[in-house]
């Protein structure tokens, strides 16, 4: 019992030690324009969750995230399909693929909005920041599908299509759910940082930023913390229920 | 009828089989025992047509292949039935014949169970269900007998006779006793690299 509860009572203890070193600077530093305390915060967060604005700019920036990671998830799997069948394809991929990963996300944001509308950009950076790891993860997947499961269906005469439907595309589908494990935290955050830059209707981005600009730093800090609590939550969700994936 | 003509196999520079000349008449079962690491397994890929000679020649007349390998190979998300179905063709698909060998295997309990939750010996008898199950010109079966206890022995050896692979059966096993009990021609590989199998008789 008591090893059980170690591990989130230590949690806890760690996240109020934290906590209490905030509260111990706002006190110090004594503006709450620069940095509010705790409390101020967490009153803030609870007077906006009375509010229908914020439950709808809470679910527009859900829905704006779901679509682009959603489409990585489809767009990574088939074109590591594709590469897997078609060598060229990978080598055709590597460099854009490098630049969605390497080029800094900041940079990626600005592009975007001289080609897009402000709405969907959002989505598009969220899709940026998730396909290079669908992509790698869904193709490790496949071209590691266990070899000697290969041999045994080319010993046994088995026909391709059979092979690709019942081997391959289940141990694709496994490597996917170890990507949206791995992604969706980055995808979570990169979309929200689009959404500051992008500024579009209904959006936490869109929030912050405009805290920022009137100086309501208590709001902005409460539209962090909600950001915060529902990207931990999604990452609490897709850790509890996503399987990691059968093991070749 | 399989005929093995002068067959060289290579492995990073060793040589595994030279000069290896074999006939496996047609609807005979034989059983090759030997030494671990002699060249047994790789004789049975080289006749499965999973990995070709690098000298001589084989000329087979089967058309379909069973192999039942050493480790069980089963697709971790099917069943038990979908594994054996898996390597069936469409029309098989509906037929007894799955139910059938997992009921003689005694994993009539597990048919719709995946592999994860079965014991290795019971792994292994889904494989030998599935190569049993694929109606096949030729049957290549390695260590079938491993881990059964000997009321299993016979039931597999039965359902190995009653197979009745049209080809050949090449059976590979360490105990010499198998031979017997399958009613079968035994094949001795004792020269390394592999150049002539023995028949003790």
């Amino acid at each position: 019992m008591m090893k059980r509860l170690k591990k989130p009572l230590t949690a806890a203890l760690s996240l109020l030690f934290w906590v209490g070193i905030w509260w111990l600077i706002s006190l110090l530093v004594g503006k709450p324009l620069l940095l509010p305390t705790p409390w101020a915060v967490l009153k803030r967060l609870f007077r906006l969750t009375a509010t229908g604005a914020f439950w709808q700019t809470i679910g527009t920036t859900l829905l704006r995230i779901s679509a682009g990671l959603l489409s990585a998830l489809a767009l990574g799997l088939a074109l590591a399909l594709l590469t897997v069948r078609v060598k060229t394809v990978g080598r055709l991929l590597a460099p854009p693929l490098y630049a969605m990963k390497a080029t800094p996300v900041v940079a990626v944001i600005f592009l975007l909005l001289l080609w897009f509308g402000k709405q969907i950009v959002p989505a598009l950076v969220t899709l940026s920041v998730a396909l290079p790891i669908v992509f790698s993860a869904a193709e490790a997947a496949l071209a590691r599908t266990d070899r000697t499961l290969l041999e045994m269906a080319r010993a046994f005469g088995v026909p391709t299509r059979r092979v690709f439907w019942q081997i391959k595309l289940p141990a694709a589908g496994s490597a996917l759910l170890a990507a949206v494990r791995a992604s969706v935290g980055l995808a979570f955050k990169a979309g929200v940082a689009a959404e500051v830059l992008a500024v579009p209707r209904y959006a936490i981005g869109t929030a912050i930023f405009e805290s920022n600009l009137y100086l309501y730093t208590d709001t902005l800090f409460a539209y962090a913390l909600a950001a915060l609590l529902l990207s931990a939550l999604i990452e609490w969700l897709v850790l509890k229920f996503i399987p990691k994936g059968e093991s070749l | 009828m399989i005929i093995l003509e002068n067959i060289t196999k290579r492995f990073e520079g060793r040589t595994v089989i030279e000069g290896l000349s074999l006939t496996l008449e047609d609807g005979g079962i034989t059983v090759l025992c030997g030494a671990s690491g002699i060249g047994k397994t790789t004789l049975l890929r080289l006749l499965a047509g999973l990995i070709a000679p690098d000298g001589g020649s084989i000329v087979s007349d089967a058309r379909k292949i069973a192999v039942s390998f050493q480790e069980p190979r089963l697709v971790p998300w099917l069943t038990c039935k979908e594994n054996i179905n898996f390597v069936l063709s469409e029309g098989e698909h509906s037929s007894k014949k799955a139910d059938d060998l997992l009921t003689a295997l005694a994993l009539e309990s597990h048919q719709n169970d995946l592999p994860s939750t079965l014991s290795g010996g019971e792994k292994q008898r889904v494989s030998l269900a599935r190569a049993l199950a694929a109606d096949a010109d030729l049957l290549l079966l390695d260590e079938p007998f491993t881990g059964l206890d000997e009321e299993l022995k016979h039931r597999v050896a039965a359902l190995i006779k009653g197979a009745n692979a049209r080809t050949h059966t090449l059976v590979i096993s360490h105990d010499p006793r198998d031979a017997a009990l399958l009613g079968a021609t035994l094949l001795r590989a004792e020269s390394t690299p592999l150049s002539a199998l023995i028949s003790p008789l």
